[in-house]
């Protein structure tokens, strides 16, 4: 869930993180000299897209909010400006606290060369530091962190403050990317975090009751999202393709993608159900709603239970059907307990059916091709 | 001999009161493993499937000598329950429970390997010993025993490797499913080591997808390996940005992808399958060929 620069400033806000006063137009900043007009979205190269202007008064603050607005910066419209003091930037640093799934831990990521995309930065200039989930976060880690980014020495407490408050900020609001580019050191000897993007982990909203003040931006195509409602996961693929497929399971799903691409399939999208949804009808007749609204040449769905019962399954797949026929072929690839009725109950209803993987692929290849 | 659970295995359900926990619960019952009870906490006393709830972890171990769980109890609930199943002494778990917080993931994985513990997951179908213990939602029915190790992160796609195996003509020794999300406790390197000092284990599958490094350290092991690999992974016609199921399985930066994966494993020495498929004939003239081979 990645929150708005106004609300990431918000959590650093709390964390005892400097952020520049700043206000939601209407409203601006008081006792401020120089503004900053900020788009806000949930995208980066906002300065390229022209969604930051600048400003020296607040009358002309107000007219550079209101020229934003409603404005499409890439693909996003501007829902919200951010308006907020300039600051008199002496260094620009990058700071942030990403997870690492291979090291299985939190990192911080540090750069002396911050205001640019990190990625850009030569590998030399950026210090990765794990931080041990069990031991947390030591201060000879934070002092490490500090010595690399080599501030002047009337910053050093402040920056060593940050760097603390931003990994304890990742840890205590579940974010699995805290990041702060530039952290702006300014001519008066401030820290203070010019911009701040950070990804919640939706996950943990069970306990995150606060987290109902952040609206999530809506986050893939209508359809990836109506799978998501109903329990799955999809991915939409060729606009023009010929071929849905609606699987038992991420790993079966991306062997059957792989099969169906090398012999030769245009895929129009594919949809894990993840094995929980199959056997529960609502979420079912929804996936089937769904995939209905696509008008796919050829509907593939491959399903195998070993534990779940399979005729089950496919009483819930008829009742879905019913409910959401889907217009072109469905190829059928059912098995596992009981998997005979299942195919039995499905068949008449002009679902082809299959027990075999490969004669299942086969059939989904030439139904698409009308081969036939 | 089998790795992570074999015949001697003791196994608990944590969650057994719970529809999941006592769905598994009963096909342990009707099959081969050793089931010795269940935790729920302010369910002890009770029985699911005739089987004993115990409060705690601890209570359970201490009255039944378990060694080895299948947990199913839900999310907010999950990192307390499997930090005290390690703290209790189980030496092997599968974390069920989908939708776990990242955060807990990691502290799980770190309390396992400062104790010594296997923990599978978080969101893994588990592992399963053919024919002696089973912690796993993978029917144990379907399978039959042979030399293969299989590992995986998904459930489901290694019933179609048993089943690839089985046309031809092989059975497997263990099944080990790590689980679909992006940090996982135990990655397949973890799991080739094993399988490597196996003497049921002749072969090894392996599947791995996108996302990650688990399966490029595990390459690095491929290579000193005297067990034959065949590998495949998964998701070559993934796109990119979009996430194929598993939260883990999103094409990320470099070389996290099918191609730079498959490549490092190929050059580890690993037999290649072109797809799904293909497993069971690649694992039968692996084997042929290893027998042929002369000996020193």
């Amino acid at each position: 869930m990645k929150l708005l620069e106004y609300q990431a400033k918000g959590l650093f806000a709390r964390h005892g993180i400097a952020v520049p006063r700043g206000a939601l137009w209407p409203d601006l900043p008081d006792d401020v000299e120089a503004y900053v007009i900020k788009a806000q979205i949930p995208a980066g190269g906002r300065g390229k897209g022209g969604g930051i202007h600048f400003a020296d008064s607040k009358a002309a603050a107000g007219i550079a909010a209101a020229a934003l607005d409603r404005v499409t910066i890439g693909e996003h419209k501007v829902e919200k400006i951010y308006v907020e003091q300039r600051l008199d930037i002496a260094r620009e640093l990058y700071l942030a606290v990403v997870i690492d799934r291979d090291r299985r831990c939190r990192t911080i990521v540090a750069s002396p060369d911050g205001g640019v995309d990190v990625e850009a930065v030569p590998a030399e200039r950026i210090l990765k530091v794990p931080v041990d989930p069990l031991l947390g976060l030591r201060p000879f880690v934070v002092s490490r962190v500090v010595r690399f980014l080599s501030p002047p020495p009337e910053a050093e407490k402040d920056l060593a403050r940050t760097v603390l408050a931003l990994h304890d900020l990742a840890v205590r609001e579940d974010a699995e990317l805290a990041e702060i580019n530039p952290l702006a050191l300014t001519f008066s000897g401030a820290v203070v975090a010019a911009d701040a993007k950070v990804v919640l982990d939706g996950r943990a909203r069970f306990r995150h009751p606060e987290w109902e003040d952040f609206e999530a931006p809506a986050e893939g195509t209508k359809f990836e999202r109506a799978i998501a409602a109903a329990g799955g996961v999809a991915a939409e693929m060729e606009p023009n393709g010929d071929v849905v497929a609606v699987v038992s399971g991420a790993g079966l799903m991306m062997a059957s993608l792989d099969a169906l691409v090398d012999m030769g399939a245009r895929m129009r999208c594919v949809v894990d159900m993840a094995g929980t949804p199959f056997g529960e009808a609502p979420g079912l007749v929804r996936v089937f709603q769904a995939v209905a609204t696509l008008n796919a040449k050829v509907t593939f769905i491959n399903a195998n239970f070993h534990t779940a019962l399979a005729d089950n399954v496919a009483r819930s797949m008829a009742n879905a059907y019913a409910k959401a026929p889907l217009s072109g072929r469905i190829i059928l690839r059912l098995v596992g307990r009981n998997a005979e009725e299942g195919r039995a109950i499905l068949t008449p209803l002009g679902f082809e059916a299959h027990g075999d993987l490969e004669s299942g692929l086969k059939a989904v290849i030439a139904a698409a091709r009308n081969m036939d | 001999m089998a790795i992570l659970v074999d015949g001697n295995s003791r196994a608990i359900v944590q969650g057994i009161t719970g529809t999941v926990g006592s769905n598994v619960a009963g096909l342990m019952v009707e099959g081969v493993t050793t089931v010795v009870g269940g935790v729920t906490p302010g369910r002890g006393g009770q029985k699911v499937h005739g089987l004993p709830v115990f409060n705690s972890c601890h209570e359970a171990v201490a009255e039944t000598g378990a060694d080895c769980s299948f947990m199913a109890v839900p999310a907010p609930f999950a990192l307390e329950a499997c930090l005290e199943g390690i703290d209790a002494g189980l030496k092997t778990i599968t974390i069920y429970t989908e939708e776990i917080p990242i955060a807990d993931g990691i502290t799980m994985a770190a309390y396992a390997h400062a104790r010594g513990a296997v923990v599978l997951g978080t969101n893994a179908a588990g592992c399963v010993s053919v024919g002696l213990t089973n912690i796993s939602d993978l029917n144990d029915r379907y399978l039959k025993r042979g030399p293969v190790g299989v590992v995986a992160k998904s459930g489901a796609i290694t019933y179609e490797v048993a089943e690839s195996l089985r046309k031809a003509g092989l059975g497997v020794s263990t099944v080990v499913c790590l689980g679909g999300d992006p940090v996982l406790a135990t990655y397949h390197r973890d799991i080739l080591e094993r399988f490597e000092d196996d003497p049921d284990t002749e072969l090894v599958a392996m599947l791995g997808e996108i996302g990650g490094r688990s399966e490029l350290a595990a390459a690095e092991f491929v290579a000193t390996m005297k067990t034959p690999v065949v590998a495949l992974i998964l998701g070559h016609a993934a796109v990119p940005g979009k996430r194929m199921g598993h939260a883990g399985a999103l094409l990320g930066e470099n070389d996290e992808n099918a191609a730079s994966k498959t490549e490092a494993l190929r050059r580890a020495g690993a037999v290649i399958a072109g797809n799904i498929l293909e497993i069971g004939e690649k694992a039968r003239q692996t084997m042929d060929k290893v027998v042929e081979a002369p000996s020193h």
